[in-house]
Order: C-alpha cells, then sequence, then structure tokens
C-alpha cells in the first residue's frame, strides 16, 4: 500500500524550483499588459519582447522539468511548430486592436490545436475542429464584423478594461495551473521513495506487498523496449516506466502476423476439407504458437507446455518468497483490463485451436463452424493487438462508441443544436413594423 | 508514449490566454472568441488524457464539447446582430447599466487618439484643363444592417 502523503515540505520544495515559473508568468503580464490595446501609452516593442522572454523561460522551463514532449525528433519538432501557430495565434487574437484580424488569428490558433489533437492521435477531433471553428464559426463572424465596421478609433477596439489586473489574473492563473501540475509529477515520487511498493498487489487485497525490487534492476526489461535518455521516478505518468509500453514492436509484430494468418484463414478452408488435413492443421498450430510466444499458454490446457509468453515475462513483477502472489509493474485501470484480455486470451487460443483440430480430423468437417471459430478467434486478438495505444485510425471505433454506448448524450448534442438553432433565428428576428 | 504534461501546459497556456482576453477586450465578438480559446485549451487536455490512458472517452467529450461550442456561436451571432442594431456598437461597455448593484460605473477618462485624416490624393494636383477632377467621397462611417 502506498501512501500518498505530502510531506509538508514539498510545498516549499515546489516553491524553491518554481523561480523561472514565477518569472515567465510577470515577464508575461508585463508583456501583455503593455500590448493591449489603450488610447496612449501602448509599447509595442516593449511588450512582443517581454511576451516571448515569458514563452522561453517557460519553454526552458517545460523542457528542463519533463523532457522532450514526443520521443521521436519530428515530432517534437510539430509539436514545437503547432504550439508555436497556437500560442502565437492565441496572443495576437488577444492584443489586436482589428477585431477582424483577431478572427484571422484565433483560426490560426485554431489550426495549430488542431495539429496537436494530431498528435495525439484524434484526426476525427482536428477535421470536426477546422470545419466547425475554422470554417463556421470564424466566417460567420467575419460576416458580422463587417457589417458592424467602424471607422477610426472606437472604444470598443482601443481600449482594454483594467489590462495590467486582467493580465494578472489570466497570467497568474497559468503560473498556479503549471505549478499545480509540477507539484503533482513530483508528489509520488516522494510517496515512492518513502514507501517501498509503489504500486499495490493486483491479485490478491490483504497479502503483504512484495518487497520492490531495485528500481534499475526490476524495471530494466521494460527500458530495452522504450526509447532511453530519460529518467524519471517511477509512478511519474510521463516517465518510461509509469507509461510503459503495453506492447513492444516484436509483441505487436506477432499479433499482426496471427492477425494476417486468421483473416487469411478462408483460403485454407476452401475446398474438399478431408484432403490435406495435417497441412492445414499445421497452419492454425502456427498461428497459435505465434500467441503462445506472446500471451503464453495455459497451464492446464496445453501438456507440458505452460510458457508464460513475453508479455507476463515483462509486465509481471516475480516473487521469490514463497507466500507472495505476483504483481503487475503498472497498476491502473488500464493495465488491469489488458491483463484480464491477455489472460482470457491464453485460455481462449488453446480452446479455439482444440477446436479447429477437432473439426478438420472429424469424419465431415463442417466449413461453417470452423469459420465461425475462426472469426471468434481472429477478434479475441484483435481486441488485443489494439491495446495500449491509441491507434491514428481511431474514427470509427469513435463512431461506434457514439452511437452505442453514448447514444442518450449524442441525441442530446442533437437537440441542443436544433434549439440553438431555433433560438438564433428568434434572437436575431426584426420586431415587426421596424424598417429595413 | 507522450509527454502528458507538455499538452497539459499548452492547454493551460490557451487557456491563460483566453482568459485574459476575455477579462480586458470590450469588443464583443472578440470577447467572445477569447472564450472559445478557452475551450481549446480544455479540449486539449482532454485529448491528451484520452491518449494516456489510452481510452476513447476523452475524444467522445471533445465532440461534444465542439457541438456545444457550435450551438453558442450561434445564439452568440443573433445576441451580437440584436445588440449592435440597438447600440449601433459592439461595445460592451455600453450595457454596463446590468453590472451588479454597488459597483461604480466605469468611465472612459482617456480621449481616443484624433482620427488620422485621409489624405485627400487629389489635393494639389493639377489636371489638364480637358479632364474634369472626380469627386472624391468619403466613406461612410457606419454601413447600415
Amino acid at each position: 500500500m502506498h501512501e500518498v502523503v505530502m510531506e509538508p515540505s514539498s510545498v516549499t520544495v515546489g516553491l524553491r524550483t518554481a523561480g523561472p515559473l514565477i518569472l515567465a508568468t510577470v515577464l508575461a503580464v508585463i508583456g501583455s499588459s503593455w500590448l493591449l490595446p489603450r488610447p496612449r501609452g501602448r509599447f509595442v516593442a516593449g511588450g512582443v519582447a517581454a511576451l516571448i522572454a515569458a514563452a522561453g523561460v517557460l519553454g526552458v522551463w517545460l523542457h528542463h522539468r519533463w523532457g522532450r514532449p514526443l520521443q521521436d525528433g519530428v515530432g517534437t519538432l510539430l509539436f514545437i511548430m503547432f504550439t508555436a501557430a497556437a500560442v502565437l495565434g492565441g496572443a495576437t487574437l488577444v492584443v489586436q486592436r482589428n477585431p477582424a484580424r483577431g478572427a484571422i488569428a484565433f483560426a490560426f490558433a485554431i489550426l495549430g490545436v488542431c495539429g496537436l489533437f494530431l498528435l495525439l492521435a484524434a484526426p476525427f477531433l482536428m477535421a470536426a475542429t477546422i470545419i466547425v471553428y475554422a470554417g463556421a464559426i470564424i466566417v460567420t463572424f467575419l460576416f458580422v464584423l463587417m457589417l458592424s465596421r467602424t471607422a477610426g478609433p472606437s472604444d470598443e477596439n482601443d481600449r482594454s478594461r483594467e489590462p495590467l489586473l486582467g493580465s494578472l489574473a489570466g497570467f497568474a492563473f497559468v503560473g498556479l495551473v503549471l505549478w499545480i501540475e509540477h507539484l503533482s509529477a513530483a508528489a509520488p515520487d516522494r510517496a515512492g521513495s518513502s514507501s517501498p511498493t509503489p504500486l499495490a498487489d493486483m491479485t490478491t487485497t490483504g497479502s503483504t506487498p512484495a518487497p520492490a525490487p531495485s528500481r534499475a534492476g526490476g524495471l530494466a526489461p521494460a527500458t530495452t523496449n522504450g526509447p532511453v535518455g530519460i529518467t524519471h521516478s517511477p509512478n511519474d505518468l510521463t516517465s518510461e516506466k509509469g507509461l510503459m509500453v503495453v506492447l513492444t514492436r516484436q509483441e505487436r509484430q506477432k499479433l499482426r502476423e496471427a492477425l494476417r494468418r486468421l483473416e487469411a484463414a478462408t483460403e485454407i478452408l476452401q475446398g474438399d476439407l478431408r484432403l490435406e488435413r495435417e497441412k492445414r492443421i499445421e497452419y492454425f498450430e502456427t498461428i497459435k504458437d505465434l500467441l503462445v510466444q506472446v500471451v503464453g499458454a495455459a497451464r492446464e490446457d496445453e501438456l507440458g507446455d505452460s510458457s508464460e509468453g513475453s508479455l507476463a515475462e515483462r509486465l509481471v513483477r516475480r516473487v521469490h518468497a514463497p507466500g507472495q502472489s505476483p504483481a503487475l509493474y503498472r497498476n491502473d485501470r488500464q493495465m488491469r483490463q489488458f491483463w484480464e484480455q491477455v489472460q482470457q486470451l491464453r485460455v481462449v487460443n488453446w480452446r479455439h485451436f482444440k477446436q479447429v483440430e477437432d473439426q478438420l480430423l472429424a469424419e465431415s468437417p463442417s466449413s461453417e463452424a470452423l469459420k465461425q471459430t475462426v472469426v471468434a478467434w481472429r477478434n479475441e486478438v484483435m481486441l488485443l493487438a489494439g491495446a495500449g495505444e491509441l491507434p491514428a485510425r481511431t474514427v470509427s471505433s469513435l463512431g461506434y462508441l457514439m452511437y452505442s454506448e453514448y447514444l442518450l448524450a449524442v441525441e442530446l448534442a442533437g437537440v441542443l443544436l436544433l434549439l440553438a438553432t431555433v433560438g438564433a433565428v428568434v434572437v436575431a428576428q426584426r420586431p415587426k413594423g421596424e424598417a429595413a | 508514449m507522450i509527454g502528458l504534461w507538455h499538452f497539459l501546459a499548452v492547454g493551460a497556456v490557451l487557456f491563460g490566454l483566453g482568459l485574459t482576453g476575455l477579462l480586458t477586450r470590450r469588443n464583443l465578438i472578440t470577447m467572445f472568441l477569447c472564450a472559445e480559446l478557452m475551450v481549446q485549451g480544455v479540449a486539449l487536455n482532454f485529448a491528451a488524457f484520452g491518449r494516456l490512458h489510452g481510452q476513447l472517452e476523452g475524444q467522445l467529450f471533445v465532440i461534444f464539447l465542439v457541438a456545444v461550442a457550435a450551438a453558442e456561436a450561434a445564439i452568440a451571432l443573433g445576441l451580437f446582430l440584436t445588440v449592435y442594431r440597438q447600440a449601433r456598437s459592439l461595445d460592451v461597455s455600453l450595457w454596463q447599466q446590468v453590472r451588479e448593484d454597488g459597483v461604480e460605473a466605469t468611465v472612459d477618462t482617456e480621449p481616443l487618439p484624433a482620427e488620422r485624416s485621409r489624405p485627400d490624393l487629389l489635393e494639389g494636383v493639377q489636371l489638364p484643363p480637358a479632364g474634369r477632377r472626380p469627386r472624391f467621397q468619403p466613406e461612410e462611417g457606419v454601413i447600415r444592417v
């Protein structure tokens, strides 16, 4: 059991490390209050310089605190570019006097955010956001802006309410949020170091947890799979061990190969099923063996072979002392679900193979039953192959989720849109008798 | 494997920028766009956490967020048109009579800078006698809706 008790010193430790954060906040407040529109005393060059300095300090702090945003160089570059577009567009929107230019800057900010959505494996969100925001909202508002264009300086565009206090509120909020993120990322580290077992026992409750192996040695198998070069606390969500890869590349390849073979099984099952039985059984045995390499074999089903599979060897912490049950390195909901899937496939894999073998060895094999078994088998493998990571092709899953589990919410959103349409017409309606 | 905190930081920065704009700017449309910027910051958080946990619920929530934003934009547009028809301005301070009880009204003390006069390009130009000097019409200040 691990205690998440914040030691009293954690706040002071956080304060000491938050110096750059305070500096960035102050710089941003100064820059923003210089840049915000006002009739007199706007200091554009100084404001821009202060804002850029604030962004630079924040970027360096982020990099120092949490390392690179993405592991590959291209991803990092893209992240920086999209972030720059989003933040630059947002800042321009806030300080721009001309609202039409502000709207265009907002469109750029949206494009930046859409790029970040792409990096987060959300292509559908990217498309939807571009269409709704950069398309519909911006065009509509530009339309209104054109209608309400004023010549020369005006109250609404050339004055601000409390530039200094307003920017102080906004940026102090950002600084506070980042500081809390900093603290919450650091807190489990201290909790982990104070108690030897950061991860609770997974299989049994109440038993004394196994003493954690030394971190470097115990978690070494995981570190070989991912990129190296980042050292973090084991419970840190961003750290390699915290976000330990669920499936390595080799395991994924094996699962994909099994999947491909299962999908191509219809060709194997063509023709007279009573002929070439050995060849067909061998085909399915290859599939079974591929899966056994990854998920292992169930002990009671397969005689003589009780291999654990590469997943179990990597994800489950061994215990050598008697009376203690093994635990998963990662103890979160996702990992538990994944582990249940693995165990299910371990049993089902053998069962499906046995069914196929029995059917093929029968007097008159039924191709329908064989196909059904193969489809069920394939579905299990498919579920496991997609686990752990969001694939880039999430659109169909998203659609499925929307119209199965969250159907009521979708309906409600539709009703909301309809009401908004009606409401907009009613609100914008001219009263009767008013001249055009 | 992604750095969750980086995305959260970008979301926080966008939210803060939007908050600053919403608090300080006086043009209704700019204020609305700043509020949308805040929504984007929140959406980024949802997507990042969804990615972290390998679940689609985060993205799903953003879709509802976008739907709500679209509905909001439709209503806001209608409201802005109505407001503009009545006051001939999108200045939010014109509507400060609906402020809280006991709060002083804000008064703009500093005068706006004088409008830069549009230079008459044709002034002083001597046209040949055969031609006729075209009439220069300054732009209308407000185009009526």
